[in-house]
């Protein structure tokens, strides 16, 4: 059963980083990183249901949280806060939120199998590399994609996004998932605090997100109270 | 406790990328970053850990689920 429910992930995952680049670009990194606390909820369902963790009174009072935020969100779109032509854009971070959660239950399944951190990273690097030389390939763009200028571009995020995705392999190979996976997604209060330093220009910080995002990690706090 | 501020530190860098990815954008398109990104990490990942495996206690289904486990 595990095993099945894993394969079948794993033939999803593969467009999580599709879905949130995507939607950085389209709907901006702010209000994509807003919905990133929804995975947890995928995570911890799953965590339960295939890797028989153990559910407790904060994880339900969290999960409650998430939704909400996650509500409030969703009004704010309704209210004209984002412009009509992006609508249809909305569902790329929603995407995203579900094939990540799906992540940590398979990556923790395989930490559980073989317990090598680094390896496993890895090795989840290497196959998600193929998957996208498969697909620029079919798409005919190797020559636009592999320009000097994207490498200079994208060679810091590149390397903050290996050493994050270690940190939760680490994470999640010492503990649990119910326990791990809610604060390895508290990201938008990293990306507004660092937006502030950092002040990128090309899109404005309001605190409404930042609003939206607390009422999520409030559920994420109670998730992780146990 | 450790795996708490492991937990952590990934967002922050999660953050941290995702910031300067979105700078990158304004030149670019999702498809480069994606790719660039993911062909970085493949090029420091690979060292350290052929450095640091313990490749006798590799098992085929280990192997299986990492592989499935596109990041």
């Amino acid at each position: 059963m595990s095993r099945t429910c894993s394969f079948l992930s794993g033939i999803l995952i593969g467009f999580a980083r599709l879905f949130f680049y995507k939607s950085v670009e389209k709907v901006g990194a702010l209000f994509t990183s807003s919905f990133s606390p929804s995975a947890p909820i995928i995570s911890v369902l799953l965590a339960v249901i295939i890797l028989s963790e153990r559910p407790w009174i904060g994880l339900f009072m969290g999960l409650a949280c998430i939704v909400v935020g996650s509500i409030i969100i969703e009004a704010s779109m309704h209210k004209g806060s984002i412009k009509g032509s992006r609508t249809s854009w909305m569902t790329l971070p929603i995407l995203y939120a579900f094939t990540a959660g799906f992540n940590d239950v398979l990556r923790k399944q395989a930490l559980l199998v073989l317990n090598q951190p680094l390896f496993g990273t890895t090795i989840a690097y290497t196959s998600t590399l193929l998957l996208y030389t498969i697909l620029i390939l079919l798409t005919n763009n190797m020559a636009q994609i592999t320009k000097i200028e994207n490498f200079k571009y994208f060679w810091k995020s590149g390397l903050a996004i290996a050493i994050g995705q270690l940190s939760s392999f680490c994470a999640l190979s010492i503990g649990e998932v119910v326990k791990v996976a809610p604060l390895i997604y508290t990201e938008p209060l990293f990306v507004f605090m660092l937006s502030k330093i950092i002040n990128v220009r090309s899109e404005k910080v309001s605190w409404k997100p930042v609003l939206d995002a607390s009422t999520i990690l409030l559920g994420i706090l109670f998730l992780s109270i146990y | 406790m450790i795996e708490f501020i492991l937990a952590l530190l990934a967002p922050f860098f999660f953050a941290l990328g995702i910031l300067e990815a979105k700078r990158g954008l304004e030149n670019s398109n999702y498809l480069a970053c994606i790719f660039v990104m993911t062909a970085i990490g493949v090029v420091i990942l690979i060292p350290c850990s052929i450095a640091t495996t313990e490749f006798s206690t590799i098992t085929c289904q280990g192997l299986v689920l990492f592989f499935l486990e596109y990041s």
